[in-house]
């Protein structure tokens, strides 16, 4: 698409950059994740596997397809509605609406300010671009709209509850929601609930990396014209992991992530050749050496 | 690679050898094909016009008696002047289902089935006779899917019964049943079922062609034909439902299913499955909708729990304990302080040895059976606490689930969720809740690639389907499942008329 739009060079080059922007959004989103279930929940576990483990499950679904992951997603996101609305009922005695004001105390240029941050999460729905090839008809623009707005009211639930909840303090949590779900007691038998919070992170987190993956996977795979795509779905999930590191202040950022996109723009260097050069006719074990140099790769 | 199919039998011999006018040659012929068949009788005998004839069967697949009666007699007093050939044999003979065979192949298939053969000096052909009848078992109440309300009646191991026990539910002429013969050896006569009007027919093409890809042995139960026929072959789900009742063939056939019964076991399939049909009852349907989708959901639920329940318990108790009230946690610390090992090794302990009593229970003798769940209630409730093994709160965690197992109502699933509980556990026990979240996943995008003749295994909603939720969510009132499912065909969607709720008759109207 971008190719009939760029031409040859400039458009791969934008497909590329695309990508790139793509699997830094996939690390980001996964580096969050394991930050927040190694921080709150499972202090003594090495991150690799809390993230590994969740790659390992993308990289599963990843492999059988867009289908599964849509049928995933429709079995998770009852779930993590239900945990979540389980979780705002369940705070509604201790909320306090007068927290709300006062409204537009400070005219609306904080409100705007806001705004911004919140375009962080919004952005990630430029993955359903990506879809749209495989919805029939036009209904996609229907249900683009409908998961539009029900993002936006789901965080507009949210936020509320944190705000009535905590009011001016609610700036004070990194996770106010999961402060909030330990506020919840109930009837002496439900109590301390965060492990709600944490399974509708899973889910949701889940089906968002898997999307990611995926986008990386079907765009290095059609840059590779459609060549088969088991290293690369390695790679992907590699290349995202290492992503991740990013951004943690000790690591002090951009050269390790440019080393490690390096990484993965050499080992899908190394798989192109491959493919070019045919070498290994067998398609399964030239997948097999790519993976072991993958790994030799990734350990170094 | 030879096609086993037209050349099943492996015997020595030319099976494709015409029948001949000589009857010596097709004696011989005869003689030599089932040397060493101790239960063939070949049976010389004259015709009334003085031809030699004779009569071939297997001792105990045909009816002796009908036989003398009806083939023998009427041929021994046959006249002189009556017309000779077969045909007008066949025309006279007081029987009501024969046809004439022409190669010695369709001869010995036919006598194999239970159709007695006669050949008659100088035709070149012999008369087959169906008077196909052995002793079988009656008609029984199904053993492994009993109901309180519903039919009692149960396939058997006979075809020709269990066919007519389907067309006594069917009485259409759209209700198809196309015979194939599988097994080199055993040759079985599996029967696909549809019903014409309702099922797509690419499905119907899809299941002959994948029967007829079998080339096997031997078929002695339709869990040969099952693993011969799935869409994944590594899965631990069945992807095909086996049932030994009647009228959940029928609601499945009139559901654009196709199904097929193989000679020699009650247990028939039903293709294409989906995990929610193979946790409905039939009983679901006939009691009160409301009871049937209160049960449903209990089943439902319970499914999760016979799957997460000692996993859930796992890893609460290893890496959550904050999550307990208070007062249970003091008094689950209490039991669990004499116990030696972690809660992981005390479940999978526990869990194990209810694995192995059930299946002691199911294996043995049925006077001895009670003997077994009576010793197995003492070890694993009464002893393993008094020992100190397993601390009381497990000896509950493991009975519901048990009981939560037993409460699926195919024993297929029940046994697959029975052998995923392992593994989610150890997950339970290395990661805790996440790792339970984890195996979750995996299993959900496991069920969710999964397919079943083409159809979705994890369906409830989708698109073409949109009144799937009505027979899964809930189980909705008879008037309203208007709508067949997405197996059928799309051009006979609708099921009955939409004005089926009884509503009072308008005074005048």
């Amino acid at each position: 698409m971008i190719e009939a739009v760029l031409g040859r060079v400039a458009g791969r080059a934008a497909g590329i950059l695309f990508l790139l922007f793509h699997l830094h959004i996939g690390g980001a989103t996964i580096r969050d994740y394991s930050e927040f279930i190694s921080g709150n929940f499972f202090q003594r576990t090495p991150i690799l596997v809390i993230t590994a483990s969740m790659l390992l499950v993308c990289a599963m679904v990843v492999k059988s397809g867009v289908e599964t992951i849509a049928r995933c997603a429709q079995i998770f996101m009852p779930a993590v509605l239900a945990l979540l609305l389980i979780n705002v009922v369940l705070l509604i005695p201790d909320m306090d609406i007068t927290e709300m004001l006062p409204i537009l105390g400070n005219g609306p240029l904080p409100v705007v300010k806001g705004i911004f941050v919140v375009q962080g999460w919004f952005c990630q729905f430029v993955l359903i671009t990506f879809l749209l090839p495989y919805v029939e008809g036009d209904k996609a623009n229907r249900a683009g709209y409908w998961s539009v707005a029900a993002a936006a009211a789901t965080m507009v639930l949210i936020n509320l509850t944190v705000l009535f909840l905590f009011g001016i303090d609610a700036s004070q949590f990194y996770y106010p929601f999961l402060m909030a779900s330990r506020y919840i007691r109930v009837a002496d038998f439900i109590e301390h609930v965060e492990a709600m919070v944490m399974a509708s992170w899973v889910l949701g987190t889940f089906v968002r990396i898997s999307l990611f993956l995926l986008r990386c996977d079907r765009g290095s795979g059609i840059l590779h014209r459609g060549q088969s795509r088991k290293a690369v779905r390695l790679s992907c999930g590699i290349a995202a992991d290492r992503v991740r590191i990013l951004g943690r202040p000790q690591h002090a950022g951009a050269a390790e992530l440019y080393l490690d996109l390096g990484k993965y723009v050499y080992h899908d260097g190394i798989y192109c050749l491959s493919c070019v050069s045919r070498l290994d006719r067998d398609r399964s074990q030239r997948d097999g050496k790519i993976i072991a140099l993958l790994l030799c790769a990734y350990l170094i | 690679m030879a096609d086993y199919s037209s050349s099943s039998i492996p015997v020595p011999f030319d099976m494709d050898r015409p029948i001949l006018p000589d009857l010596e040659a097709n004696r011989a012929a005869l003689n030599e094909v089932l040397n060493d068949c101790a239960d063939a009788v070949l049976h010389p005998f004259a015709t009334g016009d003085g031809r030699a004839a004779l009569l071939i069967y297997i001792c105990g697949l045909s009816d002796k008696a009908q036989l003398e009666k009806m083939a023998m007699e009427p041929l021994i007093r046959m006249s002189s002047e009556a017309d000779g050939s077969l045909s007008a044999i066949a025309r006279k003979l007081p029987i009501a289902d024969l046809h004439e065979a022409t190669a010695i192949r369709e001869l010995i298939e036919g006598l194999f089935v239970g159709m007695p053969c006669l050949l008659v000096d100088g035709q070149a052909c012999g008369l087959i006779m169906n008077m196909a009848d052995w002793e079988k078992r009656g008609i029984d109440e199904p053993m492994a899917e009993s109901v309180v309300r519903g039919p009692r009646e149960g396939f058997g191991e006979s075809l020709d019964v269990n066919m007519s026990l389907m067309r006594r539910r069917l009485r259409t002429p759209d209700f198809k049943m196309k015979t194939m013969t599988v097994g080199r050896l055993t040759r079985t006569r599996v029967v696909v079922c549809y019903i014409q009007s309702v099922a797509k027919d690419s499905l119907v093409q899809e299941v002959l062609s994948r029967l007829s890809r079998i080339d096997t042995d031997g078929v002695l139960e339709s869990a040969n034909i099952e693993e011969l026929i799935q869409d994944s072959t590594l899965s631990p789900f069945p992807q095909l439902l086996s049932t030994e009742r009647p009228d959940v063939c029928a609601a499945s056939l009139m559901e654009g299913k196709a199904m097929l019964m193989i000679e020699g076991t009650p247990f028939a399939l039903i293709a294409p499955t989906s995990l929610f049909a193979l946790l409905q009852s039939p009983e679901d349907y006939y009691q009160r909708f409301m009871m049937g989708t209160v049960i449903r959901w209990l089943r439902y639920t319970f499914f999760l729990l016979a799957l997460l329940f000692p996993s859930l318990y796992v890893a609460i108790l290893t890496y959550h304990q904050e999550m307990v009230p208070t007062t249970l946690l003091l008094s689950i610390a209490k039991s669990r302080e004499d116990i030696p090992f972690p809660a992981l090794v005390e479940a999978l302990l526990m869990e194990v040895s209810f694995e192995a009593l059930r299946e002691a229970g199911v294996r043995l003798p049925k006077q001895v059976g009670s003997a077994v769940s009576i010793v197995g209630a003492l070890v694993i409730g009464q002893a393993a606490t008094a020992a100190g093994l397993v601390s009381p709160p497990m000896v509950m965690v493991v009975a519901l689930t048990g009981i939560a197992s037993f409460m699926i109502p195919h024993y297929s699933v029940g046994i697959s969720v029975r052998l995923l509980r392992f593994p989610v556990m150890l997950l339970a026990g290395f990661l805790g809740l996440l790792g339970l979240m984890l195996g979750v996943i995996a299993l959900v995008i496991h069920l969710a690639s999964l397919r079943s003749f083409g159809e979705p295994y994890l369906v409830f909603f989708r698109r073409g389907a949109r009144h799937a939720w009505k027979d899964t969510l809930i189980r909705a009132p008879s008037w309203a499942l208007g709508e067949r499912p997405a197996t059928a065909q799309k051009a006979n969607a609708d099921r009955q008329s939409m004005r089926n709720r009884p509503t009072p008759q308008k005074e005048g109207g």
